[in-house]
């Protein structure tokens, strides 16, 4: 970095051989749920690697906490400097910007995985954790099933940017994402997102190390016994069509009423907008229809037609 | 100046979104059309969709204004939709993206009316663009880099010759299966429409003799499209053709200060091996030289000293 700072990147690896799992976390700089998984997972490897606990690697594990220093140390989602997205500009560049460089960096790290898991936290949504996969990866399916988190969403594009029929998400905002390139290089590829707002909890990143633990034993990177917490049996798999997204129709400050990953009937309240000017309850919210609460806002401010919340209703 | 051929004038409020603590964001449409005729076809100039760009406001200001007072001996034949400022909440906070969200708007067409405030923003866009024969986005740079005038538009042939009409110094040409998902450029293209996206100058700032010189090629273009009648089209200037092969990318190889070489200027020819500048390390003191690998035209140049191992300095057209 110009004026002497070092970029400190690293990239951690456990055990050797076939198969190969990699993590990475911390694409965007206000997340940091997914940065205290990894570093939970690190220090379970490291017990798994020093043969202490009841586990033993069998293949490799790559684990990258923090693609984004700049951006985890003064919380902004993006790379500060020039205000680009890390999570798009994959498959990156070596000989590009920084951010390019990342991408590309991380990229040519983690392509020849068998599997790979980036891990993202809330930002302005707080997320019941879930995990995301594309349409047209079976195996990936099966793998996140056994993570046992409670929501799998398979996410489907269209195959251009024409208006999206049937609800099917346009590429427009994914491509460059490093899901989408890893999807694209025929990877299984699982993006796992939790998190409620910024303090970070024990409690809720075990469920996340649980379903990673679940994960390396189901692809044989692992040997030992299930995680004592048993994780859901049978998610919920939701598509995208599926997925009901509330807007807001008034803007002011949002006040939730509930948290997210709760389940839902239709007319259930999800918080309100509230005008402090006027000191008036402009716009109450409630569930169209039932479902799982799959994200809810964190971020108070509104404008018209914010995202408000997605429901799973499949 | 002569009273001018009769225009129907409209500043439109084309769609609105609420904002908290009792703001308000408005699109607005300058809608030009012919008032005893009926319209031959119609072409839509728009800009700000990135919110620290304003060149094209200015451009579009001009065009408004000789489009309300037509010199004698012009008409209007066709419709000509304006839209001065297409991300206006962005503008006025002099910011790039759409506040709150912080979502690039020319990633998120074609929008969806019942989506997102940036896809309903979008949509809306849209709406007023989807029914022209012709569309002009214009951009600056970022506040990064300085551009000489210059078009991007799809290797069509329609397109390029449209785009070449404007007379500014570089066409820059992609295949069809290189569009960036997601822009204004690439959902007009869908439909059909010709969409020729103009680059000039640099972000936060206004750079008046582009602005002006993009204002006089827009004119040429609505009078190609025969839109306009009773100008003269100005004979064709020679612009550099850049496409995917021809184009240099001189990149920082270290991280520093870029500091130009003295007397350097945009549009400059540069043999190979000649000097671009420097990067220095200021607290190191060390020195590295930027030079052009091979001969061109030098189209881009970094305006931000600020540079990593890797930032883009400057860009030529081999010649």
């Amino acid at each position: 970095m110009p004026f002497g700072a070092p970029l400190p990147v690293t990239a951690q690896e456990f055990g050797r051989g076939k198969p190969i799992l990699s993590v990475v976390s911390g694409l965007h700089g206000d997340e940091y749920d997914g940065v205290y998984v990894c570093h939970r997972l690190i220090q379970w490897l490291r017990t798994a690697e020093g043969r202490s606990g009841p586990y033993r690697l069998r293949g490799r594990v790559r684990v990258i906490p923090a693609v984004n220093p700049a951006g985890l140390l003064v919380s902004a989602r993006n790379w500060p400097f020039d205000n680009t997205d890390l999570d798009r500009v994959f498959p990156g560049y070596a000989q590009g910007e920084t951010s390019q460089r990342l991408a590309s960096w991380v990229f040519e790290l983690i392509r020849h995985s068998d599997c790979c898991i980036d891990i993202h936290g809330s930002g302005q949504l707080a997320e019941m954790p879930q995990v995301q996969i594309y349409h047209g990866q079976p195996r990936a399916l099966e793998l996140a099933k056994a993570m046992g988190l409670p929501l799998i969403w398979v996410r489907r594009l269209t195959a251009n940017s024409e208006m999206a029929p049937q609800a099917l998400e346009v590429p427009g905002n994914v491509q460059g994402t490093l899901a989408y390139n890893l999807f694209q290089n025929g990877i299984d590829v699982m993006v796992v997102r939790a998190g409620q707002g910024y303090p970070l909890d024990f409690n809720r990143s075990t469920q996340v190390l649980d379903s990673l633990v679940r994960l390396m034993l189901q692809l044989g990177v692992v040997q030992g016994p299930l995680p004592n917490e048993p994780g859901s049996a049978a998610p919920e798999v939701c598509s995208t069509e599926t997925i009901k997204l509330i807007y807001a129709e008034r803007p002011g400050l949002f006040v939730p009423t509930t948290v997210s990953g709760s389940r839902l009937r239709a007319g259930d309240l999800l918080g309100e907008i509230i005008d402090p000017l006027k000191g008036e309850v402009v716009e109450t919210i409630a569930a169209p229809s039932e479902g799982i609460l799959i994200s809810l806002r964190n971020h108070p401010v509104v404008l018209q037609a914010s995202l408000i919340a997605r429901i799973g209703t499949g | 100046m002569a009273i001018s051929a009769p225009v129907l004038f409209e500043r439109k409020p084309v769609f609105a979104l609420e904002l908290p603590f009792g703001q308000q964001l408005q699109l607005v449409n300058h809608r030009f059309e012919p008032r005893f005729r009926s319209s031959e076809a119609e072409a839509t100039i728009l800009s700000g969709l990135h919110g620290d760009e304003f060149d094209g406001g200015y451009v579009c200001h001009l065009l408004s204004q000789f489009l309300l007072r037509l010199p004698a001996g012009w008409k209007l034949q066709g419709t000509v939709n304006i839209l001065p400022n297409a991300n206006p909440l962005a503008s006025s906070l002099g910011e790039r993206f759409v506040p709150v969200m912080g979502s690039d708007l020319n990633r998120n067409f074609p929008g969806d009316p019942a989506g997102s405030e940036s896809e309903r923003l979008a949509a809306a866009i849209l709406q007023v663009a989807r029914h022209s024969v012709a569309c002009v986005d214009i951009h600056s740079s970022n506040s990064f880099l300085d551009e000489l005038p210059q078009v991007r538009v799809v290797q069509e042939v329609r397109a390029l010759a449209w785009a070449n009409s404007l007379g500014l110094d570089v066409v820059w040409s992609h295949s069809v299966h290189n569009w960036i998902a997601g822009t204004v450029a690439q959902s007009l293209f869908e439909l059909g429409i010709p969409a020729m996206v103009v680059e000039i100058g640099t972000g936060n700032r206004i750079n008046r003799a582009a602005s002006e010189r993009v204002f006089r090629g827009l004119l040429q273009l609505l009078l190609k499209l025969n839109i306009l009648t009773g100008g003269t089209l100005s004979p064709p200037v020679r612009t550099l053709q850049a496409n995917e092969l021809n184009v240099v990318y001189i990149n920082a190889e270290t991280s520093g200060l870029f500091v130009a070489r003295t007397n350097l200027v945009l549009g400059e020819r540069l043999r190979r091996g000649s000097r671009i500048g420097q990067v220095i390390e200021t607290l190191s003191g060390q020195e590295t030289e930027v030079s052009t690998p091979l001969d061109g035209q030098l189209f881009t140049l970094r305006v931000h000293p600020v540079v990593y191992a890797g930032s883009l300095v400057a860009r030529l057209v081999h010649l």
